[in-house]
């Protein structure tokens, strides 16, 4: 048989490696990792259409979370052929990813004004849009793509916070209200409603939403979780218990919920630590409106921090910075703003929730961001800092004693470690005093002998310890501690 | 010389024998000819002679590979592994690229239990001809046997790096990881495989069985297909998919594709026992116990038919609770472990909680969860310790409720039965509940050789007494197993104070709808079990309401249905009794949700029999629609009665089909009392025992204590 007939009974091998694309690519989309890879890389090993490679390669490492190594890809893909405009589009769905909403509003311009990609291009350019703070261009493409296509639920939603943004309150929830027509069945929608509700301060509406999706069966723990949030807000005690207990239900393993379930009805078990999904989830929902939420409410422990940094750390003579920090759930990145003109740095931030680190990183402040667990950071082997932050961040938290121990681990000698925790109210007489407890609204309180107690066990010397308001909630202020601890 | 003789026999043979034994007459010092003559024997199966020609060109030249390694391989299937070691060795020796001589080296080597040293073998040989499936498979056997096998499995995922486009690769790793319990990741990499080498027979079949182990009977169909068009010949597959058609609910496909097979193998007893859960669940139930009869004829011996037949009896029509309780026996009886016999512990710390084992391949969302969880979540922490004996973790919401609430998790679904035997006796439990029964993966046989010292059998495909001497008791209720039925169980019955069951409602339950017929004019009567529960006498009572209630409507919601063809039949079924079809509504399956949410077209649910509704029921009375029920005379037979009774319905229980009937159109006569009682339903359901999972566990624990105190 010669080379030719053989040719004739074999598929050509660009044939065959569409083929493996077309399968990794619908791997992808049922977020099956363990088959898009090795049929990526098979099909790579038959040289296919480069187009096609850098497509299917893009969304399987956007699945694998490496949205840098995604837009590498996409990069060198369009600098073969800048024509294409779905790897433009792609690459506009990537930046979007990779927190790059002007690059993402600029790719799916250049594909709308060619033209190409219909209503999903429109619904990208408006997401980016949206995202670059220009609400009115983001709200009118966001309304094109929503009326173009069947139902997107991320459209309606991303429209509906655009159009929040706007301050058209009543519009972006109108918005929502028929998007829940359209897709009853939809529990991102649903989801997105409660919370829109629960961003303008609108926490009866949100428990009305909440209970309709209960009543329709449209539910999750999450959406289960926020009714329970929206229904203490409104001091229904016992109606936030029951939807949190359904909410235990669905995620009983969640020991936040479980908290929370519990909370306030004589917990029988107490949960230790807010459950990094939820706190992920929450926090990416609320990202955008975080740092306002908290400059509204008087938020000082940033400045309190910087005061406590110039006033304990040992400045290295002749102007040269005193090195690393760690900033342990360092959210938007505001410690970092209030510290940035003292030489400190590089900084490495820590936090679970995306959109926040997104934020962190427009502040330009960080060399280096973890989406991470900020237990899972400490345990893991890695360089020792001068200072270590945790501002406002141990209020996730039950029992400290191991992360002081972690943190210890990671503290320089002569370091410093400066945290702040929300404190417990003087013990009832007669009654035994607690190390910390869960606040009403899912928050940990601790005392200070507690502090000083796993500051000990740490091997950590306490520097400062002392009161302070770390900001109001409604008209009350917030009790909290301030601590600076060093390495011997 | 008698196998040459036996040889020269064979007349066809004649010609070419004649000739090489001419050509070693003519050259006695060489061994090539031996050799070919070798092969000839071989080649006609006169073992014994062509090993004689092997020695002899040996015996010519020791050095002679192809000898060495035929006559090794002519070795093992006489099982003289040791004997073969050594020509092996020599062999690799010699010519250390001939894969063939590495590859029996390792099947020598395993076959003495030496497992490491096989495994090296193999890999030699794999490594020398990378593409061949079986050699990679029996290292994977290797590996595992000599407990190495996950460095195996990092192996083969960087020598996939190396060559991806190499389809034995994931092959091998998704048969290891398959062994390993892994079944997710066991279809992954087949996927993979197979996506690579779409047209090979055994990554097809492999593929397939991964997924049916995975669980994922959809794909495992289509899988099923692509391996069968490679495999046309293999019976197994055919059965396998018959079974997956089963499993997803396409039964008229399994009952046409299992009753081809029986033509050609009219005695196999798998293709026997499918066909007859096929044909139950096509509602034609006397074929289907017929046919699970007729399993049992061909194979008395074997537990497979005794057990398809104990289960189908609970839907025959009339049903015999005896006869169901000796098929049962059967089955108990032929369920052979291997396992040793059980001793009986000396002594147990007094006061220690005890240790109660579940074992259930279905603690998740199902029956078993829906009906068991919230008493068992109630269980008093402080007096029982609970051990999950069950499949590996998922994300399931019902499983992670189990796992929060059990101290042990032990995934024992790919263990053997004398395996599972073997775990359960070494977990020290005190009472073992089986959940599981003989449906779904479920692991009852191995109850018979008793796993703890007090075995007790609750939910899970509890349809009557499991006949089983081993199982100590059956937990049930006054109105279950009242004193007159309950001489046909072989257990000693743990009734409960109030129902046998704890019905957790789902959270994502809609809410009660008003009653349909207020608004329509009209009664609709529903149900969504499942045909197989639906007899003819069910239909022709059913005929019978729908005739006196001229103008009302039945809704029939069965997985069947969505198919044309199953439909149009249960239609004539009707249409003979006088019902035409536009008063029938059918539905196919839908989702959970969904399903509740149809409960808002129903005003009246009319139970089937003699196998009732269970967690239907339930489902229908937490949706606000009452249920009339037939009390039966076995367990399946009065599910209804207890929930009924349990809410404190038991003015809806009939004791005859005239009194059934007479019911149903009492109540469609009557609407205003239908709306009331809809109305309360849901909050009177919530207040009774059958959902006070607080209740429940303390009934379950002083149950269970009394239990083990009277073992």
């Amino acid at each position: 048989m010669n080379a030719m007939t053989r040719l004739a009974f074999e598929p050509p091998a660009c044939g065959r490696a569409a083929m493996l694309l077309r399968a990794a690519r619908t791997a992808t989309a049922q977020r099956r990792q363990a088959v898009a890879r090795p049929l990526l890389e098979a099909a790579r090993a038959l040289a296919p259409e480069p187009q096609d490679l850098a497509d299917a390669e893009c969304r399987v490492l956007l699945l694998e979370g490496r949205a840098a190594e995604a837009l590498a890809v996409l990069d060198a893909a369009l600098g073969l052929n800048p024509l294409a405009q779905e790897l433009r589009l792609l690459r506009a769905e990537t930046r979007l990813r990779a927190s790059d909403p002007a690059g993402a509003a600029v790719d799916a311009a250049d594909v709308v004004l060619a033209r190409r990609g219909g209503p999903a291009a429109k619904a990208v350019l408006g997401v980016a849009l949206a995202e670059c703070g220009r609400a009115e261009d983001a709200v009118a493409c966001l309304r094109d793509a929503a009326s173009d296509t069947a139902v997107r639920p991320s459209v309606w939603v991303a429209l509906a916070w655009a159009q929040q943004a706007l301050r058209q309150a009543d519009v972006a929830r109108a918005t929502l209200d028929a998007a829940i027509m359209a897709a009853p069945l939809d529990l991102a929608i649903r989801t997105a409603a409660l919370r829109l509700a629960l961003a303008q301060r609108d926490p009866a509406r949100a428990a009305a939403l909440g209970l309709r999706a209960q009543a329709e069966g449209v539910v999750d723990a999450m959406l289960l979780g926020l009714l329970g949030h929206a229904l203490s807000c409104l001091d229904q005690p016992d109606a936030a218990r029951a939807a949190y207990a359904a909410a235990l239900l669905l995620a009983p393993e969640d020991r936040y919920v479980r908290h929370m379930a519990n909370s306030g009805g004589g917990a029988q078990v107490r949960a230790t630590q807010a459950p990094a999904e939820y706190l992920r989830t929450v926090f990416d929902g609320y990202a955008d409106q975080f740092e306002a939420h908290l400059i509204a409410l008087g938020y000082r422990v940033p400045g309190l921090l910087r005061r406590m940094a110039l006033a304990h750390a040992r400045w290295p003579d002749g102007g040269g910075a005193l090195g690393p920090v760690l900033d342990l759930g360092c959210g938007t990145g505001l410690v970092a703003v209030a510290l940035s003109d003292l030489a400190l740095g590089p900084w490495h931030g820590v936090d679970l929730s995306p959109a926040m680190l997104a934020h962190a990183a427009d502040k330009g402040l960080y060399a280096r961001l973890d989406e991470a667990d900020i237990d899972a950071v400490l345990a893991r082997p890695g360089p020792r800092y001068p200072l270590v932050l945790a501002a406002d961040v141990f209020c996730y938290f039950g029992p400290l004693a191991m992360v002081f121990l972690g943190v210890a681990g990671r503290l320089s000698v002569g370091g410093l470690f400066m945290l702040s925790v929300e404190s417990l109210p003087p013990a009832t007489p007669g009654k035994p005093a607690e190390d910390w407890v869960p606040g009403p609204r899912g928050r940990y309180a601790h005392s200070p002998a507690y502090l000083a107690a796993c500051a000990a066990a740490a091997g950590l010397v306490v520097l400062e310890l002392r009161p302070e308001i770390l900001r109001r909630e409604g008209d009350a202020p917030v009790a909290g501690l301030l601590m600076v601890l060093t390495r011997p | 010389m008698s196998a040459l003789l036996d040889a020269n026999a064979n007349a066809n043979a004649d010609p070419i024998l004649a000739r090489l034994t001419a050509a070693v007459a003519a050259r006695p010092d060489a061994a090539g000819p031996q050799v070919l003559l070798g092969e000839f024997l071989r080649g006609v199966g006169a073992h014994a002679a062509a090993e004689a020609a092997y020695e002899a060109a040996l015996a010519r030249d020791p050095r002679r590979v192809d000898a060495l390694i035929s006559l090794a391989v002519l070795l093992l299937r006489r099982l003289q592994p040791a004997a073969a070691q050594p020509l092996l060795l020599r062999a690799c020796g010699i010519a250390p690229e001939a894969w063939e001589a590495w590859d029996a080296l390792g099947v020598a080597l395993m076959r003495q239990g030496e497992a490491a040293s096989a495994s090296a073998a193999f890999f030699r040989a794999h490594t020398l001809a990378p593409g061949d499936v079986d050699i990679a498979l029996r290292l994977m056997q290797a590996t595992l046997a000599s407990g190495a096998e996950e460095a195996e499995l990092a192996r083969l995922e960087m020598d996939a790096r190396a060559r991806p486009l190499d389809a034995v690769l994931p092959a091998a790793r998704g048969w290891l990881l398959g062994r390993l319990g892994r079944h997710d990741a066991a279809a992954d990499a087949l996927e993979v495989a197979t996506t690579l080498e779409p047209d090979h027979p055994r990554i097809a079949v492999a593929f397939a069985e991964a997924l049916i182990n995975a669980g994922r009977f959809e794909p495992a169909v289509a899988a099923l297909q692509q391996a069968m068009a490679l495999n046309p010949d293999d019976a197994v597959l055919r059965n396998n998919l018959g079974a997956a058609y089963n499993r997803t609910h396409r039964y008229r496909e399994a009952h046409a594709l299992l009753e081809a097979q029986l033509a050609r193998t009219p005695d196999a007893i798998d293709v026997l026992c499918n066909l007859a859960n096929a044909l139950i669940c096509l509602g034609r139930q006397d074929e289907g116990v017929a046919t699970a009869r007729r399993a049992a004829a061909v194979a008395p011996a074997h537990h497979l038919p005794w057990r398809t037949l104990a289960a189908a009896l609970a839907y025959a029509d009339p049903v015999d609770p005896e006869a169901m309780t000796g098929a049962a026996m059967r089955a108990a009886l032929t369920a052979a472990s291997g396992a040793a016999p059980w001793v009986a512990r000396g002594h147990t710390q007094p006061g220690r909680r005890l240790r109660v084992g579940l074992l259930s391949p279905t603690l998740r969302t199902h029956p078993v969860g829906w009906l068991t969880l919230a008493g068992l979540e109630a269980l008093d922490p402080a007096a029982f310790d609970l051990v999950c004996l069950g499949q590996p973790h998922s994300d399931d919401p019902m499983q992670r409720r189990f796992r929060a609430i059990a101290s042990e998790w032990h995934v024992v679904d790919t263990l053997s039965d004398a395996a599972l035997i073997e775990r359960a006796r070494g977990l020290d439990l005190d009472i073992l509940l089986e959940l599981g029964g003989y449906g779904d993966q479920g692991r009852l046989a191995a109850c018979a050789a008793r796993m703890a010292p007090v075995q007790v059998k609750w939910v899970g495909l509890q349809n009557h007494s499991t006949g089983m001497a081993a199982m100590d008791w059956f937990i049930s209720d006054r109105w279950e197993t009242p004193p007159e039925l309950a001489a046909s169980y072989t257990e000693r019955l743990l009734l409960l104070p109030d129902g046998y069951a704890c019905y957790s409602p789902p959270a994502h339950a809609p809410a009660v709808a008003s009653l349909p017929a207020t608004a329509r004019g009209h009664v609709t009567f529903g149900c969504f079990n499942n045909l197989a529960k639906v007899t003819p006498r069910v239909i022709a009572t059913w005929a019978d309401i729908l005739r006196q209630v001229p103008d009302a409507r039945l809704v029939l919601k069965f997985h069947q249905f969505n198919d044309a063809v199953t439909a149009g039949a249960l239609r004539a079924a009707f249409l003979a009794h006088g019902i035409a079809a536009g008063r029938l509504d059918l539905r196919g399956g839908s989702r959970h949700r969904d399903l509740l949410a149809q409960y808002g077209d129903i005003d009246i649910a009319l139970d089937p029999f003699p196998y009732t509704g269970g967690l239907t029921t339930c489902e229908a009375l937490w949706m606000g629609v009452p249920v009339v029920t037939l009390a039966g005379v076995t367990f399946a037979g009065r599910h209804s009665t207890s929930h009924l009774s349990n809410v404190g319905l038991s003015d809806w229980v009939a004791a005859d089909t005239g009194a059934y009937v007479a019911m149903a159109v009492a109540r469609a006569r009557d609407l205003t009392d239908l709306a009331g009682l809809r109305a309360g339903l849901r909050g009177r359901m919530a207040a009774s025992p059958l959902c006070d999972g607080p209740r429940f566990g303390r009934a379950l624990g002083e149950a269970l204590q009394r239990a083990w105190a009277a073992r």
